[in-house]
């Protein structure tokens, strides 16, 4: 059969779309594969349920995986939570938060420390250590941002380091923000040794604490065109703060939906909130 | 040299790098999703641009917003000028931010301390758009 030049266009272009839709297909089902993969790697709810009764994660990727991850954990009376953010989202991101949480459960079950900062002060070391190849040939510079909490029942003390981060935590009405020191794991570095200090205060009973990544802030809103921001978060944590958990869960979704309405979502997105 | 000039998009930011008028901005929002596609040709400029820099550079970061990825490279960019600082030569760095943007404040502040280039870290006196749809 004598195909015209059009024809002939038309098969060849044909070709390409199924080849590369087949191609593209294959790579969506990887990540959303990976994103089973990953939810399995974090913590699930009976990890939490033994630690704190009433609390709510609140985890969305923006491309099906992502760099935040969130980690739960008890060492002796401590009970320990943490949020982090690593570089990139997507698949590099992902792959950086598998590794953190490898570290977490290495240094926080496996090493002795006194202070929690004594925890971001060994990941930073070993975060170093896995990708000095890359800083030496002046490529690599991934980083994390990280909170990291330890609350001791008995003394009803927290205690709280963060790389990048800071904690909110509401009593009585009251916000407070604990502002972890202004550099994070891995990334630029100038000190030889870098040394996370660790804040230290006596919470009440009912205090409600909140460790956040930027995604949520950082969420841009279709209708304003800026950005949600941390001052509207702090606002919007103390109108919800004496719901329960699991309502405080569902409506930060909403909110977070309403602003972003039909804009793409920014950043990965990840928000913990517990209620000692 | 060549000069470099990109038209800001959605999620990337206005670039002009033009040695002969020493005009040196990066203006908008950063978050591309292919990052470093987007940057290396920015460093790529610089890293030829430092071999036979102008007697004075000053480059002006207007910038809404970055991720992560972005800072990376920005940070790249940033050493290159590290380097032609320390060779002797005038380079400065103006980090704009909107007034109540105390997030890009910090990040400004943040890259001012990592840095030896100086850096000036101050408000951004008009809010006119940066070539872009969204509204402030």
């Amino acid at each position: 059969m004598n195909y015209t030049e059009e024809e002939i266009t038309y098969t060849e272009l044909h070709t390409e779309y199924v080849k590369l839709y087949k191609n593209n297909k294959g790579l969506l089902d990887s990540m959303h594969y990976a994103a089973f993969v990953q939810q399995g790697i974090l913590p699930q709810e009976r990890h939490f349920k033994r630690l704190f009764s009433d609390y709510f994660i609140m985890y969305k990727p923006q491309s099906i995986i992502g760099g935040d991850l969130y980690w739960v954990g008890q060492k002796g009376n401590l009970k320990i939570f943490a949020v982090g953010d690593c570089t990139g989202h997507g698949i590099s991101g992902a792959m950086l938060s598998v590794l953190a949480l490898s570290f977490l459960n290495y240094i926080v079950l496996g090493k002795d420390f006194t202070l929690i900062g004594e925890v971001l002060d060994e990941m930073d070391k070993k975060w170093i250590e896995t990708f000095q190849q890359g800083i030496e040939l002046g490529y690599n510079n991934d980083w994390m941002e990280i909170g990291i909490g330890a609350y001791n029942t008995e003394t009803r003390e927290l205690q709280y380091a963060g790389a990048f981060s800071k904690l909110t935590y509401i009593v009585e009405d009251e916000l407070v923000e604990l502002v972890g020191n202004k550099y994070p794991i891995g990334g630029w570095q100038l000190e030889k040794e870098r040394k996370f200090k660790t804040h230290q205060i006596i919470l009440p009973k009912n205090t409600t604490l909140y460790l956040s990544s930027d995604g949520f802030k950082d969420q841009f809103g279709y209708k304003t065109g800026k950005r949600y921001g941390s001052r509207r978060l702090k606002d919007f944590l103390k109108q919800i703060v004496k719901l329960p958990m699991s309502n405080q869960k569902i409506i930060a979704e909403k909110e977070f939906i309403s602003w972003k309405s039909i804009e793409e979502q920014t950043d990965d997105v990840c928000l913990m909130g517990i209620k000692l | 040299m060549k000069k470099l000039e990109i038209a800001a998009r959605d999620q990337t930011p206005l670039i002009i790098l033009d040695k002969e008028n020493s005009i040196f901005e990066i203006r908008g929002y950063s978050y591309p999703d292919e990052a470093l596609e987007f940057y290396s040709e920015i460093i790529d400029w610089f890293k030829e641009y430092i071999k036979n820099p102008n007697t004075e550079t000053k480059l002006i970061l207007d910038l809404i917003y970055v991720n992560s990825t972005s800072i990376k490279f920005i940070n790249e960019i940033l050493k290159k000028l590290d380097e032609l600082f320390l060779t002797g030569k005038t380079v400065a760095i103006e980090w704009l931010y909107m007034a109540d943007d105390e997030d890009m404040q910090q990040l400004g502040s943040v890259l001012k301390d990592f840095h030896k280039v100086p850096v000036t870290v101050s408000v951004k006196k008009n809010s006119k758009e940066n070539g872009k749809q969204k509204m402030f």
